[in-house]
C-alpha cells in the first residue's frame, strides 16, 4: 500500500503538505513502519495513513481471534472488517493506558463477536467442517482420520469451555502470548492468567476423559 | 552445618526427590500432552490476501473522508453561559460597579432627592401661607 501513502509523518503532525509534493515524498512515509506504536497510534487520528499501518500490524491477529471465536472465514471476515471500522470510528476517543492498542482492538472484537453470538440467541456450535483443522498430515488415511477425529473431539471440548478459557486458549496458542500479555488483554494478573490456565486444562481432560477420548 | 547435615541426608533426600519427581512427572503429563495437541490445533489462521486488502482500501477510503470531513467541520462560536445564579449575578453587577457608572448613579439619585426636597418644602410653605 505505499502507494497510497501522500504524507510524511511529521507533515501529518502538523496537517500541511508544504510543496503539494507528497508523490516524492512517499518514499520518505515508509517511516510509519519504523514509529513506536504509541506515536503510531497518535498520527493516526488523523492520518489515514498511520491508521492504515496500524491495520497492517494487528489484522492477522484479530482476524485469528475472531475466527476461532466463530468457527467459520465469512463471519470471520465480516467481523473483522466491523471490528476495524469501529476503531476508525472511535480512535478519537481511544487512551492509552499504558497496555499494547491490540488490546483495545481485541475489546472491540470481544464485543462484537459476543453481540453476534447473542443476536443468533445462542452460542452457535461452530461447524466442524467449517474449521479447518491445522496439523501434520498423517500417513495413511486411517491414521488421518483417527487424528482428524481426535482433533474434533478437542475441538467441540475447547467450544464447551466458558467463554473467558476460550479467549485465554486462543491468545495462548493462536496468539502465542506470555501469561502476562494475556493478563495485561484480560484485564487479569499473570497469576490469575496461570491459575485460570490450569483449571482449564483440568476441565478439558475431565471433559474429554468422561467422552472416551 | 546446614551444609553437613544436607550431605549427610543425600541419598536419602536425593531418592525422595526422585520419586517426588517421577509422581509430578505422571502428574503433568496428561496436561503437557494435552497442551501439546491444543497449540497444533489452534494455531495462526492466515488471512485471505484479497479480503485483506479490501479491507484495507475500504478503511483508508474512510478515513480519507472522515479526515476530510473534519477539515471542513466550521463549529459556531459556543455562547458560555454563566453556570450559577453567583456567575450570573457578577456578570450583571460587574458592569454596574464600574466607577463611572457609580458617579453617574450618585449625581442622579442627588439631583432626585433634590428634587424631591424641593418638592416637598414647596408644598409646605404653600399649606403654610
Amino acid at each position: 500500500m505505499a502507494g497510497l501513502h501522500s504524507q510524511t509523518p511529521e507533515e501529518a503532525e502538523t496537517g500541511r503538505d508544504p510543496d503539494g509534493r507528497g508523490h516524492i515524498l512517499q518514499m520518505l512515509a515508509a517511516g510509519y513502519a519504523e514509529l513506536p506504536e504509541p506515536r503510531l497510534v497518535e498520527l493516526a487520528r488523523r492520518d489515514p495513513d498511520a491508521f492504515g499501518e496500524l491495520y497492517r500490524r494487528t489484522v492477522e491477529r484479530i482476524y485469528t481471534y475472531i475466527y476461532y471465536r466463530t468457527g467459520n472465514v465469512a463471519d470471520a471476515e465480516d467481523l473483522t472488517a466491523r471490528t476495524f471500522h469501529q476503531a476508525l470510528s472511535n480512535i478519537h476517543r481511544y487512551t492509552d493506558q499504558g497496555v499494547p492498542f491490540i488490546a483495545w482492538l481485541y475489546r472491540i472484537a470481544h464485543n462484537l463477536v459476543a453481540n453476534h453470538h447473542r443476536s443468533r440467541s445462542r452460542w452457535r456450535t461452530t461447524p466442524l467442517d467449517d474449521l479447518e483443522l491445522t496439523g501434520k498430515p498423517a500417513e495413511n488415511p486411517e491414521r488421518a482420520a483417527e487424528a482428524n477425529e481426535r482433533k474434533q473431539a478437542l475441538w467441540s471440548a475447547i467450544r464447551r469451555q466458558p467463554e473467558d478459557r476460550q479467549r485465554l486458549l486462543i491468545l495462548k496458542f493462536a496468539d502465542r502470548l506470555s501469561n502476562e500479555e494475556i493478563g495485561q488483554l484480560m484485564g487479569r494478573t499473570e497469576s490469575s492468567i496461570k491459575s485460570l490456565y490450569f483449571r482449564t486444562l483440568k476441565a478439558l481432560k475431565a471433559d474429554l476423559e468422561a467422552r472416551g477420548w | 552445618m546446614a551444609g553437613r547435615e544436607g550431605n549427610t541426608l543425600q541419598p536419602e533426600g536425593t531418592d525422595r526427590l526422585r520419586r517426588a519427581e517421577d509422581s509430578h512427572i505422571l502428574n503433568v503429563a496428561p496436561f503437557l500432552n494435552l497442551a501439546r495437541e491444543m497449540s497444533d490445533l489452534i494455531a495462526p489462521v492466515p488471512v485471505r490476501p484479497a479480503f485483506r486488502s479490501e479491507l484495507e482500501h475500504s478503511l483508508l477510503a474512510a478515513a480519507r473522508q472522515r479526515a476530510a470531513r473534519q477539515q471542513l467541520d466550521i463549529r459556531p462560536p459556543t455562547v458560555e453561559w454563566p453556570l450559577s445564579y453567583r456567575d450570573l449575578a457578577a456578570s450583571v453587577v460587574q458592569p454596574v460597579m464600574d466607577r463611572r457608572w457609580l458617579m453617574g448613579a450618585a449625581v442622579g439619585s442627588a439631583f432626585s432627592l433634590a428634587g424631591l426636597m424641593a418638592y416637598v418644602w414647596r408644598q409646605r410653605r404653600r399649606h403654610a401661607a
